[in-house]
């Protein structure tokens, strides 16, 4: 193996998890940089990138990171118009896949004022419709954890989410559950985007989770 | 929130069962499973371990909401169990992983219980891949710190491949 780090010593190895050799402090920076720098502290689940919504129709994470096995998206604050749904689509090679069968949901939802709970499941759909019928009006506002699995492997990728907002009716709601893109694909992106209108505000935010 | 990896273990031939063990300490833990499939169509289960030993005594309370889309959700629920069932109907093909994200609570107080949440999602093998999930909630009713979890199947088939991977929060 080169000592490309600086590394010094016979045995040396310059991987995640296996840093033996002396470094210097611009090993330490540039080995950290191509992760292989051991840091357990914060290593393990990575803030990949956040957008902020601003008026936009849809809203896409093109940047997947690489060797991931599990990513989280947190919604954050999030405004749409009013009784509007929240949708997601893949994307694969760049694609928007839209397939009438490449989706699918199970859902249980709840309510504060009466509307009661009732599951919400599709087999087939062109969308993942993850959540329905927000709220628009200021304080009115949505907010959720999304786990995506397998995305960056050759194999169907799976959801679970759990959604806290206002409804249209200014109900407090949940909703959570699980969903499906069927088709055994590496993904290269994923978008949001309401049912119509636009996101007005908010941010969501893409992590990576790895193990070593 | 940060995640520090306590143990990981990725099966890439097929094993019995997986235990994942470090915890102690009275932060909040998390445990990944990914990809994960077994030798027969069978249910995963979930023990927990004290002491490095796994606990298979009939104190395991647990209630969930079975998410499908092929019929009316279900309740499954228990008191006095002695393993917690997480799953239904593990695939054994390419295509119907077992992926799932558990929060552990309260496991290295001895003074508590050991609480779980679980959250899953798969496509059942033995159902015409349907999409399937657990989420709910599960206690062992022992006042003692316990220090890790262990996963098998019910049927006493091989989990054949997947990634396990304990998580402290931090």
């Amino acid at each position: 193996m080169s000592k490309e780090y600086g590394y010094i010593g016979k045995e040396v190895t310059q991987s995640f998890n296996d840093n033996k050799g002396i470094f210097s402090i611009t090993d330490v920076y540039d080995l950290d940089q191509d992760n292989k720098w051991t840091n357990r502290a914060i290593g393990q689940l990575e803030l990949i990138e956040t957008k902020t919504v601003s008026d936009d129709s849809s809203v896409s994470f093109t940047n997947l990171g690489s060797d991931y096995k599990t990513h989280l998206f947190l919604i954050n604050n999030l405004h749409l118009d009013d009784n509007k749904d929240q949708n997601l689509r893949v994307e694969v090679g760049g694609s928007e896949q839209s397939g009438s069968t490449d989706y699918s949901r199970s859902f249980r939802s709840g309510f504060s004022n009466g509307s009661g709970f009732y599951d919400d499941k599709d087999a087939d759909l062109d969308r993942l419709r993850l959540n329905a019928e927000h709220g628009g009006f200021d304080p009115e506002t949505s907010n959720a954890y999304l786990y995506m699995y397998n995305a960056l492997q050759t194999s169907k990728t799976f959801f679970s989410q759990f959604w806290v907002y206002q409804d249209k009716n200014n109900e407090t709601a949940f909703r959570y559950g699980t969903g499906s893109y069927n088709n055994q694909d590496v993904l290269s992106g994923v978008k949001f985007y309401p049912s119509t209108g636009f996101l007005r505000s908010g941010t969501i935010s893409i992590y990576g989770q790895r193990s070593f | 929130m940060g995640l520090l990896q306590v143990a990981t273990n990725t099966v890439t031939s097929a094993v019995a069962s997986v235990t994942l063990t470090g915890i102690d300490s009275d932060d909040v833990y998390m445990v990944a499973i990914n990809n994960a499939f077994a030798s027969a169509d069978d249910d995963y289960e979930i023990r927990i371990t004290k002491g490095g030993i796994v606990q298979s005594d009939a104190n395991y309370d647990r209630a969930s909401k079975d998410l499908k889309t092929d019929a009316v959700f279900g309740n499954t629920a228990g008191t006095n169990l002695t393993e917690i069932d997480f799953s239904a109907g593990i695939g054994t093909s390419g295509t119907n992983s077992h992926n799932e994200i558990i929060y552990l609570f309260n496991f290295a107080n001895a003074s508590e219980y050991s609480f779980i949440t679980m959250e899953n999602v798969t496509m059942r093998d033995d159902a015409n891949d349907i999409l399937f999930g657990f989420q709910g909630g599960a206690v062992h009713t022992v006042a003692s710190a316990s220090d890790g979890i262990h996963f098998f199947l019910t049927g006493g088939n091989n989990i054949s491949s997947g990634t396990f991977t304990l998580y402290k929060v931090v």
